[in-house]
């Protein structure tokens, strides 16, 4: 069957979307745009989509390999296609997290963090890497059940999905919907470095997983989120952002003491280093809970 | 395809015109002391702040903390960047500004206008605990 591309349809729209979010901006409305960060994200986006050609063609072909070995043969019916899009999106849930938790999958991902920005424009600054952080691995399974278009296809759909929830202009929407789905409050907090929204909420589109899996956690308006990530670039360039975390996992290894270090630092979550020197997500939420515990202990003192 | 790719273009080129024309920039919040010591804890885990040296055209500061530790705060863009730095931190005096090397190339070095006299000081005073500590 020929399906559309959802992305490429929604191009325009993304444009428009912007363009409303920073005259919205600009009267006075709740969000922020700082020009050149907004170019590094869409210049990110852009290389990202020429990357994705470039390689596009290897993951196909490997889901059709794949799923010559599918033991299930669904078919096209409304509610496969229905099907296909909680599974995809189930494996977008355990890709993420995984691309939190993993240093090479993070050397890929952190681009997409990389701005101390929250806006609609945040939501294309993609990777340029993604090939070779292997982050198409975690669909692969997929193939063995659905016809690899329909997969590909509720990918993009999930892709779509969450340029919306990248901005500040919306606050909460409908509490039924908040429950289940993916929303701009869920999202900024996973944008936040916040030790208390630090590795939460990896959802795409249906915020269930993080409910399911103990990773939730909700937007509070005592503590508004600050955007990036723990150690900012400092830098507009698009180069140092495509590759900063490349170019610090190879100092690593290449400076690391033992062969099980080396190793490490490619696996082990971003910060973590040989000798305890750096600061895993972990050790800043520990010295976080030690502070806000001295800090509640001082007036009874 | 081509259609495709000349849509993109064009949309990055209006957006960031867009962006940039309407001025929609906020600048970053002024970094007073009191900001500058909570920027610096709120970056760096465990990081107690002791001491404040501010840029006097508010181009960032070099906060000092507890344990011989040194955060590094420049401006970028609306917000502000932090690097953590450990000792020996190298300083270099030029007219009226310190010059403080971040060690990252990435982030670069800063420049704090605070003075020729303070700059010759509090150089003095980080290449002498550096001296400690090498």
């Amino acid at each position: 069957m020929k399906l559309p591309d959802p992305v490429a349809l929604a191009i325009p729209a993304f444009i428009l979307l912007m363009v409303a979010e920073v005259l919205w901006v600009r009267f006075g409305g709740r969000g922020e745009y700082e020009w050149r960060d907004t170019a590094t994200s869409l210049v990110m986006g852009f290389g990202s989509t020429i990357a994705g050609l470039i390689t596009g063609g290897a993951v196909i072909a490997a889901a059709y390999w794949l799923h010559q070995f599918a033991f299930l043969d669904l078919g096209w019916h409304w509610w496969v296609f229905a099907l296909c899009i909680l599974a995809d999106d189930l494996a977008y849930y355990v890709f993420h997290r995984s691309a939190h938790r993993v240093r090479w999958f993070w050397a890929a991902h952190v681009i997409h963090h990389s701005s101390q920005h929250y806006n609609l424009s945040t939501a294309l600054r993609q990777t340029w890497t993604g090939f070779i952080a292997l982050g198409f691995i975690f669909r692969m399974p997929l193939f063995l059940v659905f016809d690899p278009a329909m997969v590909l296809f509720a990918s993009a759909i999930n892709l779509v999905y969450q340029f919306w929830i990248h901005t500040e202009v919306v606050g909460r929407m409908p509490r039924w919907f908040e429950a289940v789905m993916n929303t701009p409050s869920h999202h900024r907090v996973h944008h936040a470095t916040n030790p208390r929204y630090l590795d939460k909420n990896y959802a795409g589109m249906f915020i269930v997983w993080d409910k399911m899996f103990g990773t939730f956690e909700p937007e509070r308006a005592d503590e508004p989120c600050r955007y990036g990530i723990v150690k900012n670039l400092g830098s507009f360039n698009v180069l140092w952002t495509a590759f900063h975390e490349w170019i610090g996992i190879a100092k690593d290894v290449w400076h690391a003491p033992t062969w099980r270090a080396r190793w490490n630092y490619m696996v082990k979550p971003p910060g973590w280093s040989h000798d305890g020197s750096r600061d895993t997500s972990e050790t800043i939420k520990a010295r976080w809970a030690e502070r806000q515990a001295r800090l509640a202990a001082e007036p009874a003192e | 395809m081509l259609a495709q790719t000349l849509i993109s273009i064009g949309g990055i080129a209006l957006v960031v015109v867009l962006a940039r024309w309407l001025g929609v920039r906020r600048p970053a919040a002024s970094l007073d002391a009191k900001a500058a010591a909570d920027l610096a804890e709120f970056t760096l885990a465990g990081f107690v702040a002791d001491d404040v040296v501010l840029g006097a055209d508010g181009g960032g500061a070099l906060v000092s903390g507890q344990g011989g530790r040194f955060a590094l705060i420049k401006p970028h863009g609306s917000h502000w960047a932090v690097r953590g730095l450990a000792p020996p931190v190298a300083v270099t005096v030029e007219s009226a500004d310190l010059i403080v090397e971040s060690g990252d190339p990435m982030f670069g070095p800063v420049r704090l206008r605070i003075g020729a006299e303070a700059g010759e000081t509090l150089a003095a005073r980080l290449r002498a605990e550096a001296g400690r500590h090498t």
